[in-house]
């Protein structure tokens, strides 16, 4: 059963969804651009009664005439409003994937091919509008925030286009689906914040810690800056007396190295956790530059170091149980 | 979906930009500017203090004031008020208490809602400058102003990187008002006009200026100081003598001994409208009358209202049903005279002066009794002892002091101006048993020449007596015209031109300054075009509209004409709404190369090759002519390579370009074809 609300939302949905259908690249028309009063175009009108009686009472034929200037002015606001949107073309330029619980940047792209458009907001929720303005021919970029809750594919759905140009008494605006969608990596969760949680609630212990980044091998690849907490065994000393700086000797180990990150180590833990922490695990080895593969059902990414390896990874771990 | 609250953008609180507050500063400057002659001086300061105080709050970046001090602030305010202005309220003092809330408001004006209503504010004060007067000037400086508050509201949309440029964004605002200007004609000459609602509480204090209904000769010593309009005059047919228009307004017919008033009964008689005779193409002249707060209007002796909501008294003065707020306009036309009485009761009245008084003139009344025959012999005899002895006219007479006024000025000061000219004459007759009365009124006017009308001005005003002669009826006598004929011959502008004290309180004013030549047709001239104004414009009442009406819908019908005004916005409204739909063309222009392709075309068209532009490539083009001209390819296959050389080389270089385009405009024209 559905509540009288939600169906009444549902209904519009529809509506809306027949009436402006969703599009990549959409150019307004009268199809799409609503326009109404605003609550300060109520208080203009009322001023203008104001006028139109003092006019009246006071025999006075010029506030008169002042009042029926503001009418007249408010009717072509109407238009000008509208005018304003139509003809706008505007369209959805991607966004960069974040993790969940951080704010996307919705990129779009305005442009008009007839006049200036002035004070247009675009924007989803209310903390995120953002005024431009859109000259003739150029294209103007706008990039808006929305704040990505979930893992996997985001989709803010409508967005909301609108201009109270000039005077603010009355808005024009339309509903937009340009086919938004972000991907959201998993939120980023460092088990070791965690303390030996996975390990105490899990029977897969052993199995966190194999999956840990393992350290003592023998085969040196280098030297990297020290950071605080490493083994002292693993300072080169020399490098010390030379430089005064603090340098670790890397290891690389033919058992261990590339690291794997892999979905079946994490057993026993909740989807959105376990991908968490997986998100958390391949960012760590990331920042410690070390090279490694992901696992997951269905997909095995081989190991690698570069930033696109990384963004690979964490693309996997955002798409995990999303349709293609 | 469609309006889900919550997506609509919050501006509410968003606090404002600089700019804007600016624009907001200005408006308020100039709104209060407007009024600044009806405020009283303090509210000035106080509003200026306020300006210059939110202007350093918004340089220096601090903090408005906290609760405590703007409440105690407006509560201070609100005292000063009250104390400055007692309890009289006017519109004046109405105004006053508008401003300062108006001003106090600036306190707190941060956010955009704040500024929303600040606008509201500033347009209802401007537009009330129209209260004090609605001629050209006023309507200049108002849409002036109304610009202001608009950008302001403007600046509130404006996107945070949007141009701040003045003159652009002013520009801007006015062409939006230009673009309403139909609309509001529309408007205007189809909102249903009707009484007041509601008879209005205020009253102005200083609003209208011009005669009242008392006269005290000797006590005031200031006059003819305003070049207002009283009215305007048009006459049909042949123009009247100045000396012959004495237009009356008020019978004042009692007198204790220094003010002349209106006694009871005459309020009676006044109040007492007779019914005049209506015939609406049967005039004379037609008045064009500025609103004053009175009942009274003007005519000459011997005329009656023929069109118009004003009627006659009995005494054939012109009244109005209520006090005249808006400029009124009727016509006259010219009766037989009527068949006078004079009741026992009245001639009584008519005779009476404080008794014991002015012993001097009542001596010098007997003697003069006694010398000659019959009233109008005796009124000469007066008359001609106004132009022999020294009497001098002067708008600033001696006070007058002693309890016997009018022996005082006959034989002692002999300076002053028409009142004590008229209430010392009518005083002596009185002595004299011939029952007499004060008119007052305006005398003579100006003709003006482009407009073809009599400009009346309160500095014309005048005061007469009224005798009555047995057998004939009233007969107007004034003695003025004796000691100084050139008042009321040419007018008072004239008859103290030279003199310094002919409007003191406006040293600026045009008609002071008339001897310039240039100045007095600039004079005449606005004059002319306020006219126009007052009588197109303003004076569109009721009647106006129903005439309109007639002539356009075959009847006066207020349902009609509603649906008229509904039919009429929703055509505009459509056809501006087309404007919109309709698909804006692409008016890319043409580059100088299209230009010239486009002439190649034109050219190759008219010698007779027949093809649709821009259907060929040049290449395309080269061959169908050289194909056609054989004589001519070789020069064809030059021009195109310039052509593609302009077009498809990359050329930055501005100077290079225009001199390739200027090679290939000059091969073109040089290209010669024949029709073949």
């Amino acid at each position: 059963m559905v509540s009288p609300r939600a169906g009444w939302a549902q209904f519009w949905g529809r509506w809306l969804e027949r009436r402006i259908p969703g599009a990549r690249i959409k150019q307004l028309s009268h199809r799409d651009v609503f326009v109404f009063p605003t609550g300060r175009g109520g208080v203009f009108i009322a001023l203008i009664a104001l006028l139109l009686i003092t006019g009246i009472n006071y025999e006075n034929a010029m506030i008169l005439a002042t009042g029926c200037l503001f009418a007249a002015l408010f009717v072509l606001h109407i238009v000008q409003a509208y005018r304003n949107l139509a003809g706008l073309e505007i369209q959805f330029r991607g966004a960069e994937p974040v993790f969940a619980g951080e704010d996307l940047g919705l990129a779009f792209q305005l442009k008009s091919d007839g006049g200036d458009r002035y004070g247009l907001e675009l924007g989803r929720l209310p903390s995120s509008f953002v005024r431009v303005d859109v000259l003739e021919g150029s294209a103007t970029p706008v990039r808006i925030l929305y704040r990505a809750l979930q893992r996997g594919r985001c989709r803010p759905g409508r967005l909301l286009l609108t201009t109270a140009w000039p005077f603010g008494w009355v808005r024009a605006w339309s509903w937009l689906d340009l086919m938004v969608e972000a991907w959201v990596y998993p939120r980023r969760e460092d088990y070791t914040l965690r303390g030996g949680r996975a390990q105490a609630e899990s029977d897969g212990g052993d199995q966190v810690a194999q999956a840990l980044p393992a350290a003592g091998s023998d085969d040196y690849i280098g030297l990297r800056p020290y950071r605080p907490g490493e083994p002292m065994s693993r300072i080169a000393w020399k490098k010390l007396a030379q430089s005064g700086n603090k340098w670790v000797r890397e290891f690389a180990d033919p058992d261990i190295a590339p690291d794997w990150v892999d979905f079946d180590a994490y057993g026993g833990i909740a989807l959105e956790e376990r991908l968490s922490l997986m998100c958390g695990h391949v960012c760590r080895l990331h920042e410690q530059r070390t090279p490694f593969g992901l696992l997951m059902p269905g997909v095995r990414l081989e190991p690698g170091i570069s930033e696109s390896h990384l963004h690979q990874c964490l693309l996997a771990l955002a798409r995990y149980g999303a349709a293609p | 979906m469609i309006f889900q609250r919550q997506f609509i953008v919050p501006s509410e609180k968003r606090v404002i930009t600089r700019a804007s507050l600016y624009w907001f500063l200005l408006t308020m400057a100039i709104a209060t500017g407007l009024h600044w002659d009806r405020l009283p001086l303090w509210l000035i300061a106080l509003v200026a203090c306020l300006l210059g105080w939110r202007l350093y709050l918004s340089q220096a970046g601090a903090r408005l004031l906290p609760l405590w001090l703007k409440t105690g602030l407006a509560l201070a305010s609100l005292g000063l008020f009250v104390w400055m202005n007692g309890r009289s309220f006017t519109i004046e003092t109405a105004i006053g208490f508008f401003v300062m809330t108006y001003g106090l408001k600036l306190l707190e004006l941060q956010s955009d809602r704040d500024a929303f209503l600040f606008a509201c504010l500033s347009i209802f004060l401007i537009a009330l400058t129209f209260l004090f007067g609605q001629d050209l000037l006023n309507v200049v400086l108002v849409s002036g102003s109304l610009l202001l508050p608009l950008q302001g509201l403007k600046t509130l949309q404006q996107s945070p990187g949007a141009s701040q440029a003045v003159w652009p964004g002013l520009l801007q605002t006015g062409k939006m008002v230009l673009l309403a200007l139909p609309l509001l004609l529309v408007f205007y000459l189809l909102f249903p006009r009707m009484g007041p609602l509601w008879s209005m509480p205020l009253k102005t204090r200083t609003g209208f200026t011009g005669l009242s209904d008392s006269m005290m000769p000797g006590e005031i010593a200031e006059l003819a100081n305003s070049s207002e309009q009283a009215f305007r005059a048009v006459f049909k047919g042949e123009q009247p003598r100045p000396v012959d228009l004495y237009w009356r307004a008020l019978i004042l017919d009692h007198y204790d001994g220094t003010t002349w008033t209106r006694s009871l009964f005459q309020q009676n008689r006044d109040r007492d409208i007779q019914a005049g005779y209506r015939q609406e193409d049967v005039w004379r002249y037609e008045i064009l009358m500025a609103p004053h707060n009175h009942l009274w209007g003007y005519s000459l002796a011997g005329f009656t209202v023929s069109l118009g909501e004003a009627a006659m008294t009995g005494d054939q003065l012109v009244r109005f049903p209520y006090p005249v707020k808006a400029a009124k306009r009727y016509r006259q036309a010219p009766i037989p005279p009527v068949e006078q009485h004079l009741d026992a009761r009245t001639r009584w009245r008519l005779v009476q002066v404080p008794a014991n008084s002015n012993p001097v003139t009542r001596t010098w009344v007997a003697e003069l009794q006694a010398q000659v025959e019959g009233e109008r012999a005796l009124i000469q005899r007066m008359l001609s002892f106004f132009r022999s002895e020294p009497f001098f006219y002067t708008l600033k007479p001696p006070l007058l002091k002693s309890r016997d006024r009018v022996d005082e000025f006959l034989f002692n000061t002999r300076k002053g101006f028409c009142e004590h000219f008229a209430s010392s004459l009518a005083v002596a007759l009185r002595i004299a048993g011939i029952p007499t009365r004060i008119m007052t009124g305006y005398q003579g006017g100006e003709w003006n020449e482009a407009g073809q009308f009599w400009s009346v001005r309160q500095y014309d005003a005048h005061a007469w007596v009224e005798a009555w002669i047995e057998e004939e009826g009233w007969m107007p006598v004034d003695p003025t015209a004796a000691v100084a004929p050139q008042r009321v011959e040419a007018g008072i502008r004239e008859a103290l031109m030279d003199n310094e004290e002919f409007l003191l309180s406006e040293p600026m004013s045009l008609a002071r300054l008339s001897r310039i030549g240039v100045v007095n047709w600039l004079r005449l001239k606005l004059e002319y075009a306020n006219y126009l104004w007052q009588d197109w414009v303003v004076n569109y009442d009721r009647g106006s509209q129903s005439a309109l009406f007639s002539r356009w819908l075959g009847r006066d019908d207020l349902t009609r004409a509603a649906g008229m005004l509904a039919g009429l916005a929703v055509t505009v409204f459509l056809a501006m709404a087309f404007v919109s739909f309709w698909p804006r063309r692409h008016r890319r222009r043409m580059t100088p190369v299209e230009r010239q392709i486009r002439r190649l075309e034109r050219k190759l068209q008219q010698a007779g090759l027949v093809f649709e532009s821009g259907r060929y490539t040049l290449r395309q083009l080269e061959e169908k002519a050289s194909h056609r001209w054989p004589v001519k390819a070789d020069e064809m296959v030059l021009l195109i390579r310039n052509l593609e050389n302009v077009l498809y080389a990359d050329v930055k270089d501005p100077q290079v370009l225009s001199r390739r385009v200027s090679r290939v405009r000059q091969q073109i024209s040089a290209l010669k074809l024949k029709e073949s």
